[in-house]
């Protein structure tokens, strides 16, 4: 073939998909757009609700926090909680912004960037919730109260206590691996995609693509 | 949207459509999923024209919108059922291609076609359809010194396929 004259060729298969094609143009003006539902709003679920939970959970906290001012322990397992809904809250914000700013009248490369990055997001709150496994001492000495309101800290004995410091500390090395272990650019552990909940090949193959991209732009 | 607006934009798809067809051909080749796909091309251009400014020819920024959402769809036909799209039923027809005689040609240009990346094809889609380096560059989101090295690639790829083809049948 001769590849001056691909266009020409090209110009058949348009001429051949137009015969093929009907586009009712009646119909088209009936349209109701503002009722259509964007494929991007099924996205919008996850980073919603995840908002809605952590604003309610860091209220609680806060009020748990400030009500046993007094008792050092329980003002202190509120606000790390709090600190971690924080995290969550803001985390749950940038997704929300980065699924409300696609825009498809964008070049190729920035909205299918921007996509990318919304399916990747998920990795953020996953980073979160590992370096919460060292406060889950503080989390059982938090739910017991709120729950049961069973004060731990005072009916556990001395040894208890410094085991489950202890404790922490061997669960702060196991999330500074695991932390590692969820690279911003590779999910292929088993055990992220397990956390992900069957997400993880989604959110692997959104940061292949971003990759994809950053190949794609480099000049050559 | 405006009545005028509806409109103009109902005659700028008539007038393209051609263009919409061609990058739903190339990302997509179930006819049902292209009738879809076509349907939310539309929706997207329909529910883009309030925001276009005309800072690029209208055929760049409709092919930016068929490419993107051609592309999404791409990525995710697996869970392309979840798609809802509240647009009547018979808006587009596609009738199936297969039953048409083609070009030897055509069908290793199409067959060459699908075997590229993604972004790779939008490049090649632009190009056959006659666009120059800037417009490509404008649609896709790369330097125009980049369009320029990916298409004289894509085209020696396209060549040696060609050629490779040709020596098979020998």
């Amino acid at each position: 073939m001769n590849l001056d004259n691909i266009q020409e060729l090209w110009k058949q298969h348009e001429a051949s998909l137009e015969a093929n094609r009907m586009l009712n143009l009646s119909l088209l003006k009936e349209v109701k757009i503002d009722k259509a539902k964007s494929t991007l709003s099924n996205l919008l679920f996850v980073p919603v609700s995840t908002l809605v939970f952590f604003i309610f959970a860091l209220s609680y906290c806060l009020y748990f926090s400030f009500n046993n001012w007094g008792i050092w322990y329980f003002a202190a397992t509120g606000l790390c909680l709090a600190v971690f809904s924080t995290l969550f809250i803001w985390s749950s914000m940038n997704q929300l912004k980065l699924i409300l700013e696609v825009d498809y009248n964008a070049s190729v490369v920035k909205l299918q960037r921007d996509i990318s990055q919304v399916k990747s997001a998920i990795l953020t709150n996953l980073r979160i919730a590992v370096w919460m496994i060292p406060f889950s001492p503080l989390m059982m000495i938090f739910f017991s109260k709120v729950l049961f309101n069973f004060d731990m800290v005072n009916a556990l004995s001395t040894n208890m206590l410094y085991m489950y410091a202890v404790m922490s500390l061997l669960l702060l090395v196991v999330a500074f691996f695991a932390s590692k272990s969820i690279a911003k650019d590779k999910v292929s552990s088993k055990w992220v995609n397990w956390l992900l909940q069957g997400s993880g090949s989604q959110v692997d193959e959104a940061l292949g693509f971003i990759n994809q991209i950053q190949e794609f732009e480099k000049e050559e | 949207m405006k009545t005028n607006k509806t409109e103009e934009i109902v005659q700028i798809i008539e007038q393209n459509k051609g263009l919409i067809y061609k990058v739903v051909n190339a990302y997509c080749s179930d006819v049902h999923e292209q009738e879809d796909l076509t349907q939310e091309i539309i929706l997207q251009i329909i529910k883009a024209y309030e925001k276009f400014d005309y800072k690029v020819k209208v055929t760049t920024w409709m092919y930016r919108i068929a490419l993107n959402v051609s592309i999404s769809q791409y990525r995710k036909i697996k869970s392309r059922q979840k798609y809802i799209l509240p647009m009547p039923e018979n808006l587009v027809k596609v009738a199936d291609d297969s039953v048409c005689e083609e070009n030897e040609e055509l069908v290793q240009l199409k067959a060459f076609i699908q075997e590229l990346p993604p972004l790779n094809r939008a490049i090649l889609i632009m190009f056959l359809d006659g666009n120059n380096h800037t417009e490509i560059s404008e649609a896709v989101g790369i330097s125009v010194s980049n369009v320029g090295t990916k298409i004289s690639r894509i085209k020696q790829q396209l060549k040696k396929k060609f050629n490779q083809q040709k020596n098979e049948l020998r």
